[in-house]
């Protein structure tokens, strides 16, 4: 069963299509939608800010998790 | 002239349309990367220069690639265009590979050089400083020039004149930029080299400009080239093509030039000079240049690292090994201070990185500071390094590599006034700046190095 800490691996990650399809399944699931925005999208944000701050990412992984997160947060 | 320019436009209202941010996002980067991987192009971080023939053939192929597989991203009508094989290989077998800049006794002929040649890479010094009024533009301007070591000039763009502003697009601009032309044919008939080159219109920020300033006669075929520059990442819009068929009317050269920002869109310098290479193919497609200015710059504005000079080497390296165009790149650590250890090092590693790298040239070569001192250490340096084999040069920047701090630039010691380090009156190098070259002419002569006015 899906858990917010795997939505947050894939909103680092940066895939978009498995993020949102996981949004969906959480949101089904009955999860509360707060903490899948908080702790799945938001937390999963600020990893791929982390990483860029610690040069470990450049700017196309940034811009790619505003796509991951702008294909969750409608549905949330 | 390129036949290829026609098609370009033909190819950018035919193309497949494609959304900018799924260019960027998707076929860009996948194709970075998939190629990448083919040519098995990697960097090893404790390598400061790429001096290996190998290397650099596979940066050529993968960036080829790069372009045969992407193509460029018209942002005027958000399609792209696309090349066969045949038209690139024809852009490449057509190509100028001499290009003689200047006129009379400062005419020179930029012809291929390889790694080790006794012919030494061109340095065009950086004439003028940011920010400063124009009378002390001047003084900048004339420091550089009166160098023996000074084979053209790059104006450094002029933010106004006065209280005139230079705004984009407006008569303001043009008048700027006529300034700037002017104050180099002044400051060049003061140096005795009426004939100097001075490179581009730095002041010019857009077509209308530089149209404008070529129009007015103080530039010309001659004295300046007619930037044609690609957009980062694989990018055209109409300025680039309209710009390409004004040089070929006017018989303007037009200056090519390629400048990927790494830990953008890029990963890292393997990628970047894959980019340089597709980027110097698509210019010769729809300009026909030759003069090439390639550099490479970090995200924050660094032009100074191992990943820096190892993606300027390589891109340079593997043009001089397919292409052998004249190539120029940034001569230059990038430290905006005068009498800073580190940026004398840096300096003399972009320059020592491009006479091993076969390169014909290097641009604002010098300091950040613009004295003319810096840049006869540039242009020095690139002399006394003209003649080292590969494996020597990379030995001392090495070397060289160990000795900088890294340390921030002093706030304090940055944007000191031209009267802090030379004299006005005479325009000679105050003593202390004279003492800190010395020091450096030392340690390069330990270093292995010798230059004929290196007087211990």
């Amino acid at each position: 069963m899906a858990t917010i800490t795997d939505l947050r691996q894939l909103v680092s990650a940066t895939k978009a299509q498995e993020a949102a399809e996981m949004t969906r399944q959480l949101l089904a699931a009955g999860h509360d939608p707060m903490a899948v925005l908080e702790q799945g999208v938001m937390d999963g944000l600020s990893d791929v800010g982390d990483r860029f701050a610690a040069r470990k990412a450049i700017v196309l992984d940034l811009v790619r998790a505003g796509v991951t997160a702008k294909a969750c947060i409608p549905m949330i | 002239m390129s036949k290829l320019l026609w098609e370009v436009i033909h190819r950018s209202v035919t193309g497949p349309v494609m959304p900018e941010e799924t260019f960027e996002t998707e076929l860009f980067p996948n194709a970075l990367a998939s190629l990448q991987a083919k040519y098995r192009l990697e960097w090893d971080p404790a390598e400061p220069v790429m001096t290996d023939p190998a290397m650099a053939d596979a940066v050529f192929e993968a960036g080829r690639a790069l372009l045969l597989e992407v193509g460029l991203y018209c942002k005027s009508t958000r399609r792209i265009v696309r090349f066969t094989e045949q038209e690139i290989d024809q852009a490449v077998s057509s190509a100028r590979h001499e290009v003689t800049i200047g006129r009379d006794r400062q005419a020179i002929t930029i012809r291929p050089r390889a790694p080790g040649d006794a012919q030494h890479p061109y340095t065009f010094f950086p004439a003028g400083s940011l920010g400063v009024d124009l009378e002390t533009y001047k003084y900048y301007a004339r420091s550089v020039m009166q160098e023996a070591t000074c084979d053209g000039v790059i104006p450094v763009p002029l933010y106004a004149v006065d209280k005139l502003k230079n705004v984009a697009d407006t008569p303001s601009s043009t008048f700027v930029c006529l300034t700037e032309a002017r104050v180099m044919h002044e400051a060049a008939m003061w140096a005795g080299k009426p004939g100097l080159w001075f490179g581009i219109p730095m002041s010019a920020t857009t077509p209308m400009t530089l149209m404008s300033t070529f129009a007015s006669g103080l530039y010309d075929r001659h004295n300046c080239t007619l930037p044609v520059q690609i957009l980062q990442d694989m990018r055209i819009d109409y300025d680039r093509l309209n710009l390409a068929f004004f040089a070929e009317q006017q018989g303007l050269e037009p200056w090519m030039s390629s400048c990927p920002a790494m830990y953008a869109y890029l990963t890292g310098p393997e990628q970047a000079a894959m980019e340089i290479i597709a980027h110097t193919l698509a210019m010769l497609a729809y300009s026909g240049g030759a003069v090439t200015q390639a550099m490479s710059v970090t995200i924050d504005g660094t032009y100074c690292g191992n990943d820096i000079f190892w993606c300027n080497s390589a891109a340079a390296l593997a043009a001089e090994r397919n292409l052998k165009l004249p190539w120029i790149t940034f001569g230059s650590g990038g430290i905006p201070v005068v009498m800073s250890d580190d940026a004398w090092y840096a300096t003399a590693i972009a320059c020592i990185s491009a006479c091993i790298s076969g390169m014909e040239g290097l641009w604002l070569a010098g300091g950040q500071g613009h004295t003319g001192i810096e840049s006869r250490w540039a242009g020095e340096i690139t002399r006394a390094a003209s003649r080292l084999t590969p494996h020597e040069g990379a030995e001392i920047i090495r070397k060289i590599r160990k000795r900088i701090s890294g340390a921030k630039p002093d706030p304090a010691q940055m944007n000191l006034p031209f009267s802090s380090f030379y004299d006005m009156q005479t325009l000679n190098p105050k003593p202390e700046l004279l003492a800190h070259y010395r020091k450096f002419t030392r340690i390069f002569r330990d270093l292995g190095l010798d230059y004929p006015t290196w007087e211990a």
